[in-house]
């Protein structure tokens, strides 16, 4: 599983790394600064929630390797 | 429907849709169901009004009533701009903005990269001394009363405290400020309310003239003696900055204050949930936020646009009510019920896009200390018999009277 941030949503909310705090990094102003990056094993659900929690929609999660991509914020987004 | 839609035949008269919280029964007992009810009806409708100054055009806005589209309008401040759309200024009849709020891009963005450090998550932990110290000190007034008025003893207060710590102000002078508050956002006149701008502003001005010369630490003085491109910013500037701390940060967090304990009040087992288990409280202090958004915002369109399939026209103005958001049913699963454990917490009670309130982290921290020296400190409370509590919906929804008994 990898996570995509698009950087200029990003508004500062902070609420993935407040989520999920292994796989996502804040820069001094709390906006996310994560590269697209493999998550750690053990930190896909934790990876998930940081994603739902963007109020944004910024982050995209990435399911497997053959690229199958979940839009930001969903499909988790529609009804919880 | 009335001659001010007449006058606008491009608002198709399905959209069009008189709103006024103020005058439903309903939401004299809770804003956000009797608001609930905007959501059977259209996503975007045409809620006519009386002319405003800011409108080249008629009066009235259009409402946007899913969390979605308001994000949407939210993050798209090209085209739905918030320059001066507040009106404290234009109160006492001038123009300046609330800094950054009320700037569009690009300046927007050098104001704000000035002050995010400052209020950065990892900044408040320097602060929360204080806040805490604060939260104490109301608690202690009245903990041994067996009930209080809670609005008066904390939930005003509280915020203004914490106001008065970060400026490096004399705690003293917080009962002026109360009453400052009070008229600027709801002094029964527009003279009142003019009178309360221009006190804040004349007390602003002196602050940062004074701390211009007689640099201390607090938040006053780096903003009087901050620079940009090496040149000092102008007191304009530092005036709105300071004065959008002021309006920006002790109503709102008030008014969810408010609407917290009256919750926490009437459904104890909240309060059960968070004394078992104090490492809940993060999760209740996002629940509350997510539950009671208490600011509506408005933007202005700075050139024709379509959104949702409703035509806008440049000029007209939106109206943004988040508590509105907060209970949208395609959003959150049963939105009326406050629970910790919800899984979808996502809310957008601080806005979004660039004008995200710069004072999330510090609300959501004066939030978690007060939950936490509430269910430290006090037994459990309940509305006190005979009582109800009162709540307005005019401007921030909030909170007029709330008594508690434990």
């Amino acid at each position: 599983m990898r996570v995509k941030v698009n950087t200029s949503m990003c508004s500062g909310h902070a609420r993935c790394v407040a989520v999920a705090p292994h796989v996502f990094t804040l820069n001094d102003d709390g906006y996310n600064v994560t590269p697209e990056s493999v998550v750690p094993a053990g930190y896909e659900q934790e990876a998930r929630r940081g994603a739902m929690a963007c109020p944004e929609r910024a982050i995209t999660i990435i399911e497997d390797e053959a690229g199958a991509e979940r839009a930001p914020g969903g499909p988790l987004q529609a009804k919880e | 429907m009335s001659a001010l839609v007449a006058e606008r035949p491009d608002v198709p008269a399905h959209l069009v849709r008189r709103w006024d919280l103020s005058k439903d029964p309903d939401a004299a007992i809770c804003p956000y169901r009797a608001a609930a009810k905007l959501q059977a009806g259209p996503p975007i409708f045409f809620n006519p009004g009386e002319e405003d100054p800011r409108t080249k055009g008629l009066g009235g806005s259009w409402v946007v009533t899913r969390y979605e589209l308001q994000r949407e309008v939210l993050q798209n401040a090209q085209v739905f701009s918030s320059h001066l759309i507040s009106g404290f200024s234009r109160l006492i009849g001038e123009e300046w903005p609330l800094v950054p709020l009320e700037l569009d891009p690009p300046e927007h963005m050098t104001y704000r990269m000035l002050l995010n450090p400052l209020f950065a998550p990892a900044k408040i932990n320097a602060l929360e001394a204080g806040v805490r110290q604060s939260a104490i000190d109301l608690i202690e007034k009245v903990r041994a009363d067996g009930g209080c008025e809670f609005m008066e003893a904390f939930g005003r207060p509280f915020p203004v405290g914490v106001f008065m710590r970060l400026m490096g102000l004399p705690l003293e002078e917080a009962p002026t400020f109360l009453e400052w508050e009070e008229g600027l956002l709801r002094g029964p006149t527009i003279e009142a309310r003019a009178s309360a701008a221009r006190s804040i502003k004349e007390y602003l001005l002196e602050l940062i003239a004074k701390r211009r010369a007689n640099p201390v630490d607090d938040l006053a003085s780096f903003v009087a003696n901050s620079e940009i491109d090496g040149k000092p910013i102008p007191p304009i500037r530092a005036l709105g900055i300071c004065y959008l701390l002021f309006v920006g940060g002790l109503d709102t967090v008030a008014a969810t204050l408010g609407f917290t304990f009256r919750e926490l009040a009437q459904r104890p087992e909240l309060q059960r949930q968070m004394r078992a288990d104090a490492d809940v409280i993060p999760d209740a202090v996002e629940e509350f936020i997510r539950a009671f958004g208490v600011v509506t915002s408005c933007r202005y369109l700075t050139r024709d646009f379509e959104l949702a399939g409703v035509k806008m026209r440049k000029g007209d103005i939106v109206t943004i009510p988040f508590g509105v958001a907060s209970r949208d049913e395609t959003e959150y699963r049963d939105p009326h019920v406050v629970d910790f454990k919800r899984e979808n917490t996502r809310n957008i009670s601080f806005a979004a896009g660039p004008h995200r309130c710069i004072g999330s982290h510090l609300a959501r921290r004066e939030f978690k200390i007060a939950l936490e020296e509430w269910m430290t400190r006090v037994p459990e409370f309940h509305i006190k018999p005979g009582t109800q509590p009162v709540v307005h919906s005019v401007g921030v929804w909030g909170v007029d009277d709330l008594r508690l008994a434990w």
